[in-house]
């Protein structure tokens, strides 16, 4: 598995070296280039000093004053110990006179000399490695010139560019160890809150779905994806809270019939004189409960599985919900309710028949069931969005409720005491409208009025 | 004993009151949890029986409110919810028992009786005073070797009187935990029901008087027998 702090130390460390030794080399070559060009500039004094030396001696040979001329330049004390050195030949190549300090060593020659000095590098005998400047020195009276070389050491440059470089590998290799300890320790600061939020997904379960990621202190590049977690977290959490609630209110919806049937079949297998018709017509009652929930939620589950199953045929809307209200129209009188249809002539849609049968019906046995005694319920199938309306007062509900209307199994009721109905009715509306691409709705205005609407796909 | 049943399925509630009473326990039974509440507060049961989701008032409302006020009455939770965290929390809201829809009748009749026992201080099922025996949990009754038979309510004034051997039981208390709502207080059938009761526990003319009237004040059997 990658690791995002491995893969920056991989690229991070190598790059750090590499920069450290070019950094080095800049350095250390150009040192070299300045030591070069001072020894140059040495060397160009000192052939300077030379060459006037050699004018004092030529004025010296042809009667001038100006001496001493070589024997004073020879005699200084540079020459008696080993750095600068001095050479004088003649055009045959004749040695005519050289510094002390060079013995019975020759200084090497260039091969061809111009009156224009040429600089180049040259070993000792001893090898000692050394810079050179030879050049011609014209001598007056028809006599052919002279040549002459004058030369100084490297050995001093050398060693102190030595330690330059030694300098500079020790430095370069401290400054890779700390830029190297900077590193690590920056990318395990600033991976931390990476490393907070992947602990913190580690230790999360189903119990924990409360929890969020702190977002205080949490770096811009992460905060988008922590907030997204957080969002997911929250989904996950709703979504397990729904899931929780489902199983509690499936575990009251099944377990409750199932305990009266068994205990009435019990009491009346342990006390059989103490047993009536009417305990068998009670269990028949509660057997009949029983297979109506889970009829529904077969019917639930079928059409979350099998939403492709759907037909399509031309519907006209109206006698549609006209068949619905016919078939609530007795409850509605004994709950003395009363229908207000507003069907537009003749709207047809393309879509299931027996889908929206069953969403229609749903919607109609809702609005019949929780209706206040005495209210009107509004239904309005129209050709415009929505096509179907179903409105009716609900004094029960709040704001709160409406989202969960749709969650199976869900009952404002909480005690759900009322054992003819199972909270699946709204939900089933809902699955159908989704088989078969319709957006279900519901509203609950500040009358109080809930207004249940169906919507086309889109 | 006395038992308060508050259950809201009325298919559930009608057997398991006729359960019951026929293992000799006087019963209330209501569906509604703020009328529960008031007869929990108004009879001293020896075991009261509560659904978690109630209408009026919730079961584990009833529950801290019976706590609050000081009543240790066993009380066990009926109810649907059977995961671990609804048990953990109706324990700890103080239930003595937590017995999950569907249950066998048998095992809730197990349960009541062992809640009933603890209500007072006892873990044998065996009440013995000189040669009679009452079995609570076989329900049966033997003296001096021999089985007596008794209708469920003798039965439970014997169990009672037995369960509070050595005090002087009054027919208010007997008339509180033997018979239900239903038994109007001006009645004699707590006298009618003691002298049933002796009769039917003489086995012969040796037999030795168990129960004996304190004037004025009601009904004893002595801790010496």
């Amino acid at each position: 598995m990658k690791s995002i702090r491995f893969q920056l130390l991989g690229w991070l460390l190598p790059g750090f070296v590499v920069v450290c030794v070019v950094a080095i080399m800049g350095v250390y070559f150009s040192a070299k280039q300045a030591n070069d060009a001072d020894l140059d500039a040495r060397l160009g004094r000192f052939a300077g000093s030379a060459r006037l030396a050699l004018r004092n001696q030529a004025n010296a040979g042809t009667g001038g004053a100006r001496t001493p001329g070589l024997r004073a330049f020879l005699a200084k004390e540079d020459f008696q110990s080993p750095g600068q050195y001095f050479e004088l030949w003649t055009s045959d190549g004749v040695l005519e006179r050289r510094s002390p300090n060079l013995g019975n060593a020759d200084l090497p020659r260039p091969p061809e000399l111009a009156r224009d000095a040429i600089r180049y590098d040259g070993t000792l005998e001893n090898g000692e490695q050394v810079r050179l400047s030879a050049m011609q020195y014209p001598q007056g009276g028809g006599s052919p010139p002279l040549a002459f070389a004058v030369a100084l050491s490297r050995s001093e440059g050398e060693a102190r560019l030595s330690r330059l470089l030694t300098d500079l590998v020790i430095g370069g290799v401290v400054c890779c160890a700390v830029l190297c300890l900077l590193l690590v320790l920056a990318l395990r600061f600033a991976l931390r809150p990476l490393a907070r939020v992947g602990e913190q997904a580690v230790a999360m379960g189903a119990a924990s779905l409360h929890e969020r990621f702190a977002m205080e202190a949490m770096p811009l590049e992460i905060a988008p994806i922590v907030t997204r977690l957080n969002d997911l977290m929250a989904r996950l959490e709703q979504g397990f809270e729904r899931e929780r609630r489902f199983s509690g209110y499936l575990a009251h919806e099944l377990r409750t019939p199932l305990a009266a049937i068994r205990a009435t079949s019990e009491v009346a297998a342990k006390w059989p004189d103490q047993s009536s018709p009417e305990d068998f017509h009670e269990i028949a009652q509660a057997a009949a409960r029983l297979q109506h929930t889970v009829d529904s939620l077969l019917v639930l589950s079928r059409l979350e599985t099998a939403s492709s199953d759907v037909t399509s045929e031309t519907v006209v809307l109206g006698p549609l919900v006209e068949e619905c209200v016919a078939l609530h129209m007795e409850r509605a009188k004994q709950h003395d309710l009363r229908f207000d249809l507003r069907l537009d002539s003749s709207p047809t849609l393309e879509t299931d028949p027996c889908l929206l049968r069953i969403i229609i019906t749903n919607l109609i046995a809702n609005a019949t069931e929780y209706a206040p005694p005495g209210s009107e319920i509004v239904i309005a199938a129209t050709g415009d969005d929505p096509f179907l309306r179903v409105g009716n007062l609900a004094p029960d509900l709040t704001p709160e409720d409406i989202p969960r209307l749709f969650d199976r199994l869900w009952r404002k009721d909480t005690t759900r005491t009322d054992a003819t109905h199972a909270g699946l009715g709204l939900s089933i509306a809902n699955s159908c409208a989704v088989a078969r691409g319709f957006t279900l709705t519901a509203k609950l205005d500040d009358g109080g009025v809930l207004q249940m609407s169906l919507h086309r796909e889109k | 004993m006395r038992i308060l049943l508050v259950e809201d399925s009325a298919p559930l509630r009608k057997p398991v009151v006729k359960a019951l009473r026929a293992s000799g326990y006087a019963v209330d039974a209501t569906g509604d949890g703020a009328e529960g509440w008031l007869m929990a507060q108004d009879h001293d049961y020896d075991v009261i029986i509560l659904d978690i989701m109630l209408p009026g008032m919730d079961g584990r409302e009833i529950l801290r409110r019976i706590r609050a006020a000081g009543n240790e009455t066993p009380v066990l939770f009926l109810t649907a919810k059977d995961a671990i965290e609804d048990r953990v929390a109706g324990l700890r809201l103080g239930a003595d028992d937590y017995l999950t829809k569907s249950f066998a009748i048998e095992e809730l009749l197990a349960r009541v009786e062992v809640l009933g026992r603890r209500k007072y201080a006892r873990r044998s099922p065996l009440l013995v005073v000189g040669d009679l025996e009452l079995d609570q949990a076989a329900k049966s009754v033997r003296r001096g070797g021999r089985d007596i038979n008794l209708t469920p309510q003798l039965f439970a004034l014997l169990e009672y009187l037995l369960l509070r051997k050595g005090q002087v039981v009054s027919r208010t208390e007997i008339e509180e935990h033997i018979y239900d709502e239903m038994v109007s207080p001006m009645s004699n059938v707590v006298d009618t029901a003691v002298c049933a009761l002796r009769r039917a526990i003489t086995i012969s003319d040796q037999s030795t008087p168990i129960i004996h009237t304190r004037r004025g004040m009601g009904y004893v059997i002595p801790e010496s027998r």
